[in-house]
């Protein structure tokens, strides 16, 4: 059954740290962090996990190679993207950003990503 | 000392191999012109102009040619072979012009970012693995100008450098 996402909903993403790393000296992180891979030419959704329907421990993953971010829906709605709840078998909280992903929209997401300091 | 007509050439320290000296920045137009002389000396510098920061920039891109597919486990790309000479290029380009490097990094489709930051302004150099360049100039977190690297060069001097 898929949830309703709502602008007050935050999304955490995984980002790598440790070889290559995308977490910025600042703790920023760079846009790459945010940006989709492309198939044939055509960007695919952002994978992300709903904040409410998962724990920090599960979202990330590997803890050791990755660190997770986190943004409200809010902001990703208001640079014209979209987000919608893409439960998975074996990751119900999984979400997707939809909408034209660019360089410039990477980057205001990743500008306006916070640090989760899990696990430290 | 230098002996009289001879060459000076400019090498990265870090570069082993000399495919590179075809590369028309360095006034070398034919390359068996160097390699079959026998009647000048050949006076190698180091390229030592380069700064540390830069240096440090072509390595960490050189590191990134041992990335296998999958490498974020998002499914990302290897960087393309172009995407990192592209990119080390610029890096000796912009070095020359005292760019402010801040970061670098591999992006999910083979592309790779180079980033320069002074004070609240930003800016964003991307090497596609299609050929292709992107520019993007930011302020407080604003776009100021999207465009190209080879286009757009002398808006990232002005706007850094500002």
């Amino acid at each position: 059954m898929k949830e309703v996402v709502t602008d007050e909903d935050k999304l955490l993403r995984r980002v790598i740290f440790t070889n290559p790393n995308h977490v910025r000296p600042d703790q920023s992180v760079t846009s790459f962090a945010f940006q989709p891979r492309k198939i044939n030419g055509v960007a695919e959704m952002l994978s992300v996990v709903i904040e409410r329907l998962t724990t920090y421990e599960a979202g990330i993953v590997d803890r050791f190679n990755y660190r997770l971010y986190a943004i409200s829906v809010r902001t990703v709605r208001q640079i014209g993207l979209d987000c919608v709840h893409d439960p998975l078998p074996e990751n119900y909280a999984h979400g997707l950003v939809t909408g034209e992903i660019s360089k410039a929209r990477s980057r205001q997401m990743a500008s306006a990503a916070q640090r989760i300091h899990y696990p430290d | 000392m230098l002996a009289s007509n001879s060459l000076m050439l400019d090498i990265d320290s870090d570069v082993s191999t000399l495919p590179w000296l075809m590369d028309d920045r360095y006034s070398v137009t034919d390359r068996n012109t160097i390699a079959n002389t026998t009647s000048i000396s050949v006076v190698v510098f180091s390229y030592l102009t380069l700064t540390t920061e830069a240096k440090d920039m072509v390595n960490k891109i050189n590191h990134f040619k041992v990335l296998k597919e999958n490498w974020d486990s998002y499914g990302a790309l290897p960087p393309s072979a172009n995407a990192i000479d592209e990119a080390i290029s610029f890096v000796r380009m912009a070095d020359k012009n005292l760019l402010p490097f801040y970061f670098t990094a591999p992006g999910p489709n083979g592309e790779l970012v180079v980033e320069f930051k002074r004070g609240n302004k930003e800016a964003a150099a991307y090497f596609n693995s299609d050929n292709t360049t992107e520019l993007i100039l930011s302020e407080n977190n604003q776009t100021i100008l999207e465009g190209s690297v080879k286009n757009n060069y002398k808006d990232l001097l002005q706007f850094i450098n500002a």
